[in-house]
């Protein structure tokens, strides 16, 4: 029978070597382009690797050596890590972003048990901050919008990811958020 | 094998049943005007997904095998893992259309295209709009609680998210 201990094991090692992977490798130069870099160290590198050790092996020996229930324990190895490393490359942009709702909550909380009044949560995050203008400019260097005459446009590959969130949004049957 | 390869079949079924069943929730609520705030339609729907595909794989795979108490465990949790760290993901996207700053800059440009300047989208708005969506939200999420013109923290789980965010950022050297 196959053990799923095993298989959590080796996910939960796999997600780890890819995290300090991430780390380092950010620590000697911090990518431009930082979803594609963290898809690339998560997925593309683990993969490749993996294909690049089975084709050394079957070149080798005649044969990957895997059997049809080896191949389902990687599977099933490979789904767990997918699974954790997606839910940490949406919480990444908040690790090198602040995340105006989660910096609101330390604020509160620093003010407790007294409680924190409107003006102290302005006053602590959003006064002085540029909140919409590092946002603008990050979406201007990607080519989702630009500015012509004073005037902002989305461009075509943002009218594609503007068209999808507004498409899934009328799905589910939810207004436009409030962002 | 064959008792894995199945719940590996459920979990695949169950994580492209999240969106419909998400629809199905929120439409249902929609009928019978029940007010949620998304999050909580979305985190519901999660419930429910969990649920019905725990259920699932109990009385197709797991309640066979209830004499090998220790495989049941581990299979247990790894379903429970993966279909939660997938459905958290669509909880994420979610997410992203509902609180995105830049989501929100995109689809507020997409709907004014060329007809919004720099200036006037950032009168429109502004840091109090945005301050008090948040505000509202972390209320609605019962993170927070309003009394006598105060703010007061009310969940810890998501201050706890936050604090585990910041020690995070210094492995990035990140202010």
């Amino acid at each position: 029978m196959i053990n799923a201990a095993d298989i959590l094991l080796k996910s939960f090692l796999l997600f780890g070597f890819c995290q300090i992977l991430h780390i380092i490798l950010w620590r000697i130069k911090k990518p431009r382009i930082y979803p594609l870099w963290l898809f690339n160290v998560f997925i593309t590198l683990p993969l490749c690797l993996f294909f690049l050790y089975c084709a050394l092996k079957l070149a080798l020996t005649g044969s990957t050596g895997f059997s049809l229930g080896d191949w389902l324990i990687l599977f099933s190895i490979f789904l767990c890590h997918a699974g954790l490393s997606g839910i940490y490359a949406h919480y990444f942009p908040i690790i090198i972003i602040h995340s105006p709702s989660l910096e609101i909550l330390k604020i509160v909380g620093s003010q407790m048990p007294q409680g924190a009044t409107y003006q102290d949560i302005y006053n602590k995050f959003f006064r002085n901050k540029q909140v919409l203008e590092p946002r603008f400019n990050n979406l201007i260097k990607s080519g989702v919008i630009y500015e012509k005459n004073g005037m902002l446009f989305v461009s075509p590959k943002g009218k594609k990811i503007a068209k999808l969130g507004v498409l899934y949004r009328n799905i589910v049957g939810l207004p436009l958020g409030k962002g | 094998m064959q008792s894995f390869l199945s719940i590996l079949i459920i979990l695949f079924i169950s994580i492209l049943m999240i969106f419909p069943l998400h629809i199905i929730l929120n439409r249902f609520l929609l009928l019978f005007n029940i007010r949620l705030s998304p999050h909580t339609g979305v985190l519901l729907t999660i419930l429910a997904g969990n649920i019905i595909t725990q259920y699932a794989i109990w009385k197709l795979v797991l309640l066979y095998l209830i004499s090998q108490a220790n495989f049941v465990l581990w299979y247990f949790v790894y379903s429970l893992i993966v279909y939660n760290s997938f459905a958290f993901l669509y909880f994420f996207f979610l997410t992203t259309t509902e609180t995105s700053i830049h989501f929100h800059i995109i689809s507020q440009i997409f709907l004014h295209d060329g007809k919004i300047s720099r200036g006037s989208f950032r009168e429109k708005y502004n840091d109090d709009l945005m301050m008090q969506a948040r505000l509202e939200r972390l209320i609605d999420l019962g993170q927070i609680k309003e009394s006598n013109n105060k703010y007061y923290i009310k969940g810890k789980f998501f201050l706890f998210i936050a604090n585990v965010l910041s020690i995070w950022r210094k492995f990035f050297m990140m202010k």
